[in-house]
């Protein structure tokens, strides 16, 4: 369902305010650099998907924001907004398994190239995603950061729940350590 | 990727050595420039978190500190409602605004970590495992008693403000405690947790509470008719109790303190306290029941007022008239007194030199020279006695604490701030945890730690 959408030349998508706000690809932060296999780039053969774009046609609606559970957080992708594209994958997945740690690292989704943003994400329906940006090394640095990257996904017509920044630890909020917030696309 | 970039990548790994962290309200993460919450050692993260949490923060750069969103709101909501604390009454001891009480204790709602931890102080919580461990490690003994205190119906009720009070006196007793074994500073044999205790309050109380007092002045080596030349050095440097001053409604005199393992003495700043030596009778009055009372007296909280210290504690209390039979004779043994009212030319001279030889009160001195000579001295004649020779010692702690303003609350600026300059300077607790016990700035703790240290004697 979140299959690779193919792009022969780059062209404007969901995320390209959230890249004009960082401004320049950055490099990955490696402090906790560990296994070469890190950098091994994924393919879509391996279960690299792309974000998919959608019209706002059918989005999910209710007030609840999601409640995280254990089970969910196993079956948690991670996610990259690449120079042209924004990708995912299982962080367990058969590809990750074969690693030195197990699972996949957001490296794997770049080859180790330079990205604008990552973060994990739960897929809560098709159309319904919870987004954080816990990726070491390219997570994003502020809020206003943290906001685009989930409007993003609203824009590529998703109903998009974030969890927020955390202004204490400078990173982005893990998945249970706060309410999930809607991000709307005109937010 | 080659393998010359590879090493050039892991390379990037910091130094475990001198590592900061830093908590937020849900999160602890390794140390960066944007975090706006408390910097931890490596040593506060391994007490409070343990070694596995502390390995994935340093594995997974931040993690989650909380099992369920409903922390920490749910432990301050039940610890403020176990004292007896409206919202309001709150915001007013802690100087927080009540909106940001409010939101403290609402599921999800993000507040800054300092002024959760301003909270905790006035709920006698630990605010190092806040969200993390269930209750905070709160007292919930003392937490009862301390209700109990503002719903009594009779004279002895005390203000909802005497009560955030005593709890925060609690919060500094318990950090005191846990900063000093950080730094390797153990109390006194005879105050630690399994020390001696004496249950028996068999009457005559007041004649146990004499033979406590010369059993104790024995156990501390101190000479038979030797004056105590400062109680304060004796409990806070040499016994290593903490002794916390507070500003309090003027009738509570002193109280003495249990929160968990750990025991401290509360001294009331106002009323007659301000008296050095009504002061010395009451720190010694605590000091029995510190000292003497088995926990079950004790009860985690025993408040008295002037009335319990110097006059007729109310009723036939055994437990109130040993502490004070103790605190006179402790300060001004029986036989010494015997010998100077002896060798007086008469009772006025004799009352005047004891309440001078030994630092006690007037009224403390015609008692009990009434009491071992067995003389009427109701009505007996005396010159004011001068106790300036005992401000000096008794005083420090109220008066001198260099380097920081007076901002500092008169709780913080005993013993307490030696012991929590000399752990920031040891790399125990960081800079933040300092000023957060000091409710100092960052920057001007860091500056005047050193000199709090060594009025402390504690530098090196």
């Amino acid at each position: 369902m979140f299959g690779l959408q193919k792009k022969d030349e780059w062209m404007p998508d969901s995320f390209t305010p959230l890249r004009a706000l960082v401004g320049s690809p950055r490099a990955p932060r490696m402090t906790t650099f560990k296994h070469k296999d890190e950098l091994k780039p994924m393919q879509a053969s391996d279960g690299l998907q792309s974000v998919l774009e959608h019209s706002m046609d059918g989005l999910p609606t209710g007030n609840a924001a999601p409640q995280v559970t254990d089970e969910m957080k196993k079956e948690a992708h991670l996610w990259v907004v690449r120079e042209e594209d924004a990708v995912h994958a299982p962080e367990y997945c058969d590809f990750g398994n074969a690693l030195a740690e197990g699972r996949i690292k957001h490296t794997n989704l770049t080859g180790g190239a330079p990205a604008y943003s990552g973060g994990e994400l739960i897929w809560i329906g098709d159309r319904e995603v919870l987004v954080n940006g816990c990726s070491g090394r390219y997570g994003p640095t502020n809020a206003e950061e943290m906001i685009a990257a989930a409007r993003a996904f609203a824009i590529a017509g998703y109903r998009c729940w974030s969890t927020g920044y955390d202004e204490g630890t400078g990173f982005c909020f893990r998945f249970g350590a706060s309410v999930p917030v809607e991000m709307k696309r005109d937010d | 990727m080659t393998d010359s970039s590879f090493e050039e990548i892991g390379n990037q790994r910091p130094a475990a050595d001198g590592q900061l962290f830093v908590r937020s309200q849900t999160q602890l993460a390794v140390d960066n420039p944007f975090a706006k919450g408390q910097r931890l050692t490596r040593a506060q993260v391994e007490d409070a978190f343990g070694v596995s949490l502390l390995r994935r923060v340093e594995e997974e750069d931040v993690v989650s500190l909380v099992e369920t969103i409903n922390e920490p709101a749910k432990t301050l909501r039940e610890k403020r409602i176990q004292l007896g604390l409206d919202v309001d009454q709150l915001a007013r001891s802690s100087k927080l605004p009540i909106a940001l009480v409010t939101d403290a204790e609402t599921p999800g709602k993000i507040v800054p970590i300092q002024s959760l931890n301003t909270l905790c102080q006035f709920l006698a919580l630990d605010e190092s495992v806040l969200g993390y461990k269930a209750a905070a490690g709160g007292d919930e003994k003392l937490g009862v008693r301390l209700r109990l205190l503002s719903e009594n119906r009779d004279v002895r009720a005390f203000s909802p403000a005497t009560v955030a009070a005593l709890a925060e006196a609690a919060w500094v007793i318990a950090k005191q405690m846990n900063l000093s074994g950080l730094i390797s500073r153990q109390p006194h044999s005879l105050v630690r947790h399994d020390s001696r205790r004496d249950g028996d309050y068999n009457y005559p109380a007041y004649r146990k509470g004499y033979l406590l007092a010369e059993r104790t002045r024995k156990l501390l080596d101190l000479a038979p008719d030797a004056p105590i030349e400062s109680v304060r050095v004796l409990v806070e440097e040499f016994l290593r109790i903490p002794l916390i001053q507070v500003t309090l409604e003027t009738r509570f005199a002193g109280a003495t303190i249990a929160n968990g393992a750990h025991r401290g003495i509360v001294v009331n700043e106002r009323g007659r306290n301000s008296e050095v030596a009504v002061r010395r009778m009451t720190t010694c009055h605590e000091l029995a029941h510190l000292m003497w009372d088995p926990d079950e007296q004790l009860d985690r909280l025993l408040v008295d007022d002037y009335e319990s210290i110097e006059g007729r504690p109310s009723g036939a209390d055994a437990v109130e008239i040993r502490a004070n039979s103790f605190a006179v004779a402790f300060l001004a043994p029986r036989k010494a007194v015997i010998d100077i009212v002896a060798a007086s030319s008469n009772l006025g001279n004799a009352l005047t030199r004891v309440c001078e030889r030994f630092g006690i009160s007037a009224s403390a001195a015609r008692h009990h020279v009434h009491n071992v000579c067995e003389v009427e001295t109701a009505t007996v004649r005396m010159a004011a006695p001068d106790f300036s020779p005992w401000l000096a010692a008794e005083n420090r702690t109220i008066d001198f604490l260099p380097g920081l303003d007076d901002g500092v609350p008169i709780s913080r600026r005993g013993m307490f701030s030696g012991i929590v300059a000399k752990a920031y300077i040891a790399g125990a607790i960081s800079a933040d945890t300092a000023a957060m016990c000091l409710r100092s700035p960052t920057e001007s703790t860091i500056a005047a730690a050193p000199g709090i240290a060594e009025i402390w004697g504690l530098l090196n």
